[in-house]
């Protein structure tokens, strides 16, 4: 069971409104993060595996987890991929 | 003007270009984390020499101005920035980023400014905008 976590020192990050910023202090690359993204990047905090956090994101949407999971996980991917979260 | 005057704002905006020639590079080569800790300067209030900062900002618009390629606001911000830690001059650098709403297109998402005293010297641009990354 891997659970991904955000790494530490790697971004910066700022919320405003509906809207978080995050950028990449390796790459100076930036992300917007609206609506269910955001709400992924909040619920990432290293203690939920990704079936505890398809359950919170569908009690959070009032979704099926299955129809979450459809978008979950390619986001996590981006994630991965931006070099802003990884898997312990 | 005297020519040694006239002379001497030519170099000047000589040196200006060579700056943001070398940020240009900078941004496109090296990656962010090598070059974000060399920008921006703290200083105390008596290294804030605001007059001498904002020659240097003219400078680096002039500069800007006569080279014969787009210099964007990045680099402009960080050729001054190095101009101004060279003179111990403290400063802050700051990238920001527009709120979604008021994104119109990428082009407009993300600006870069140097502030002195509390002022914006070069860049300044309305906002509103989500300070994202500061340096100084």
């Amino acid at each position: 069971m891997t659970i991904p976590a955000k790494i530490e020192g790697r971004f910066s990050e700022t919320e405003i409104d509906d809207e978080v910023v995050v950028m990449n202090l390796e790459s100076g690359d930036f992300f917007s993060l609206t609506g269910t993204a955001r709400e992924i990047w909040r619920l990432i905090d290293g203690s939920r595996d990704r079936a505890q956090l398809i359950a919170a994101l569908a009690e959070a949407f009032a979704e099926d987890p299955a129809r979450i999971a459809t978008d979950f996980d390619p986001f996590l991917d981006q994630l991965r991929e931006a070099g802003l979260i990884d898997d312990r | 003007m005297t020519i040694v005057e006239a002379w001497l704002n030519r170099a000047r905006t000589i040196r200006a270009m060579a700056w943001l020639l070398f940020a240009m590079a900078v941004v496109a080569l090296v990656p962010f984390a090598h070059w974000r800790v060399r920008l921006g300067s703290p200083g105390s209030a008596e290294s804030a020499r605001l007059g001498e900062a904002v020659r240097l900002a003219r400078q680096v618009e002039r500069g800007a101005n006569r080279l014969r390629l787009p210099v964007k606001c990045l680099p402009r911000a960080m050729a001054l920035s190095w101009m101004l830690r060279r003179r111990m001059i403290a400063h802050r650098l700051v990238i920001a980023a527009r709120p979604q709403h008021d994104r119109s297109s990428k082009a407009d998402a993300l600006h870069a400014w140097v502030e002195c005293c509390d002022q914006t010297i070069l860049g300044e641009l309305d906002g509103p905008w989500i300070l994202v990354f500061t340096a100084g």
